[in-house]
């Protein structure tokens, strides 16, 4: 029996994930280096750096020189399954930064809306009243709790 | 060792009277509740209702404020199990299998076993308070950062434990999360890694960071698909499963025993305490279980090691509180202010001329620890429903929860931002298959670790011959690689025993 070897290539996504790990790892020691080239400061970071370094080093090997099994990599997940996740996180991510602008009342009752739209909810109804009333109970729950202020743009 | 005439005072106090125990069951519920949302802690909650305690006895403040603490310390694990959210870091292990179970279909099971290790946690770790406070203290008072240093490593060895599919991917997880975790001004005054934010001079806000590579990149992970639990028979909520599950708990007398001695005795030690102990309980357990491979995917052993650890860790972090007046953590914190408002000052005249009051105390939590039961079953109903709900509701729900709790944590901007940048790093180590839990445990012990190994390289003037004059550390120490390598040795000793039979059989 001929057993076919399966195509294999580079995971660049990982690699790219590896270089950066490193990269932040060598920025943050040279940043603690040049604060301090003390023991004192150096006692955990240096030894962690170093192990760190070591460990995207092999795994970087191992990525160049195994690969990923292209049939392993290719998911059985549709188009949309993909790209939900990255929606959703384009979303979260927006609905964040734009807090000190939209606040948290308005800001959340949009997000949430938001998010159901894109997950397919289409009930006007629900649509209409959850977002606001969610917002509208979590804004209200976290100022009675709150000792600082919260930005809000109507509660 | 227990001051029989304070004890029989200490019970007329409790029992001469229903007035005390008015206050226990709304204390648990608050405390449930808000261990249970994602981002409100059991610290806040004693903390908002500390004001409410000034008109009550010193008796009756400190059975409401406990309450509170120990339905927190459970709530933590029903946000843990049923969102992947630990609702404290104590509750960080209880993610590890509680969630997967959840979502395998047993949300009611996991939160019975969490509920049954709770409340035997909880009892177990007062009575070893009430019979062990006066050796605890002596032990307490001896502890340095030496010692300290070593029960931290013990809870950094979970790094490896929770290896995966890949030992290296973990290690560099763990390791990166250590360093994460010293970013900000370090022990010795230094700032590094801050880009000259003011915000990150006392480093990454860890709660948030920790939200965030857990339950927003696992709720990102799993967006699209339609529930927690998709099989329908699954998602029914009965008393009978919840049962079933606290039954299944009690069957496992000896990880909870475990977990419970691990919860008291690293409990007791002054700011490393239950953010450990569920640790090292999990890890022990994980470590000696025949088939370790099924930790992670939903095994009941580890979520009871972890509910009985960091529950019974409540007892423990009362030595400190009681015989020293040092609270170890937040939640004893706003216990002692409650000392301070009742014009009360801990430590060994408290313990010698109130006995009679600390014993009360002791006792009633006791009781209280299986009124968790009864609460816990009432509420729990409720709160598994969350299995009920569609992903598509339930995921920005949590997700704008988690936002205010990270706003809530920090007062600024800096926490959801922070929830934001570790949703999408916890996002990305799981796609290429990285522990989050490890990088996770760094996170959460990197800044305790380092201070304790300064204070030690201090302290020790970097000469190594001074661990040989702490024979707590050399204890510890050998404890740790016992516990490490034992479970190991054990097995081959008994495979080796088992192919000699077989050999002398076949012979």
């Amino acid at each position: 029996m001929i057993v076919q070897s399966a195509k294999r290539r580079i995971d660049w996504g990982h690699l790219a994930l590896l270089v950066v790990l490193a990269g932040i790892v060598v920025w943050y020691l040279h940043d603690a280096w040049s604060a301090s080239a003390r023991v004192r400061n150096l006692i955990l970071v240096l030894p962690a750096s170093i192990l760190s370094l070591v460990l995207a080093a092999a795994i970087a090997i191992g990525v160049l020189v195994r690969g990923v099994d292209e049939a392993e990599a290719t998911e059985d997940s549709t188009t949309r399954e993909k790209l939900y996740p990255l929606i959703l996180m384009a979303i979260f991510g927006l609905y964040i930064l734009t807090l000190p602008v939209t606040g948290f009342d308005v800001g959340s009752a949009l997000f949430v809306l938001i998010a159901l739209m894109v997950d397919g909810e289409r009930r006007p109804l629900f649509l209409a009243i959850y977002p606001v009333a969610f917002a509208a109970v979590c804004t209200m729950l976290f100022r009675w709790l709150l000792p600082y202020p919260m930005t809000t743009l109507i509660l | 060792m227990i001051d029989l005439g304070a004890l029989g005072d200490a019970f007329s106090l409790l029992f001469g009277s229903f007035q005390p125990w008015m206050v226990v069951v709304p204390g648990l519920i608050i405390g449930l509740l808000f261990g249970s949302v994602p981002g409100l802690q059991t610290s806040m909650a004693m903390a908002v209702f500390l004001p409410a305690t000034l008109g009550m006895d010193f008796l009756s403040a400190m059975l409401f404020l406990t309450a509170i603490f120990t339905g927190g310390m459970f709530g933590g694990g029903v946000s843990a199990i049923l969102m992947n959210i630990p609702g404290t870091s104590s509750a960080v292990a209880t993610t590890f299998d509680g969630f997967p179970m959840a979502r395998s279909g047993k949300p009611s099971e996991a939160l019975g076993i969490a509920l049954g290790a709770s409340t035997i946690g909880t009892a177990f770790g007062y009575i070893a308070l009430l019979l062990l406070i006066q050796p605890l203290t002596s032990v307490v008072l001896k502890l340095g950062p030496t010692e300290m240093f070593v029960v931290i490593l013990w809870g950094l060895t979970l790094i490896a434990a929770l290896r995966g599919k890949f030992m290296a991917r973990s290690i560099l997880a763990g390791t990166i999360g250590l360093l994460i975790g010293t970013i900000g001004m370090s022990p010795n005054g230094v700032i590094r890694g801050t880009l000259g934010s003011p915000f990150l001079l006392d480093g990454v806000p860890v709660i948030p960071a920790m939200i965030g590579m857990f339950a927003a990149s696992e709720l990102f992970s799993i967006a699209g698909s339609g529930y927690l639990v998709d099989s329908e028979d699954k998602k029914k909520i009965s008393l009978k499963r919840i049962m079933a599950g606290i039954s299944e708990a009690l069957r496992m007398p000896m990880t909870l025993l475990r977990g419970s001695i691990y919860g008291v005795l690293i409990g007791a030690i002054p700011g490393v305490g239950s953010s450990v102990a569920n640790l090292v309980s999990y890890g022990d357990a994980r470590r000696r279980a025949g088939n370790p491979d099924s930790f992670g995917k939903g095994d009941a052993r580890g979520i009871a090691a972890s509910e009985s650890a960091n529950s019974s860790s409540e007892g423990g972090g009362m030595v400190a509180l009681f015989a020293l007046g040092i609270p170890g953590g937040a939640g004893t914190a706003v216990l002692l202010a409650a000392f301070s408002m009742h014009n009360i000052t801990g430590g060994p005249r408290f313990l010698s001329e109130q006995a009679d009051v600390v014993y009360a105390v002791i006792l009633a939590n006791i009781v209280q620890a299986f009124l968790l039961l009864f609460v816990g079953i009432f509420l729990m109903h409720l709160m598994s429903s969350v299995v009920k709900v569609p992903l598509r509701i339930l995921i920005p729900s949590v997700l704008v929860l988690a936002t205010f709790g990270a706003f809530g944590l920090t007062g600024t901007l800096a926490g959801p931002i922070t929830l934001l940048v570790f949703a999408l790093i916890g996002w990305l180590l799981r796609k290429y298959e990285y522990s989050v839990a490890a990088a996770v445990i760094g996170l959460l012990l990197g800044r305790m670790a380092e201070g304790e190994l300064l204070r030690s390289y201090q302290i020790s003037g970097g000469n190594f011959d001074y661990v040989w004059s702490r024979p707590i550390t050399l204890g510890l120490f050998l404890l740790l690689v016992l516990s490490l390598f034992l479970p190991w040795v054990v097995e081959r000793l008994r495979r080796g025993l088992q192919r000699r039979d077989v050999a002398a059989h076949h012979e």
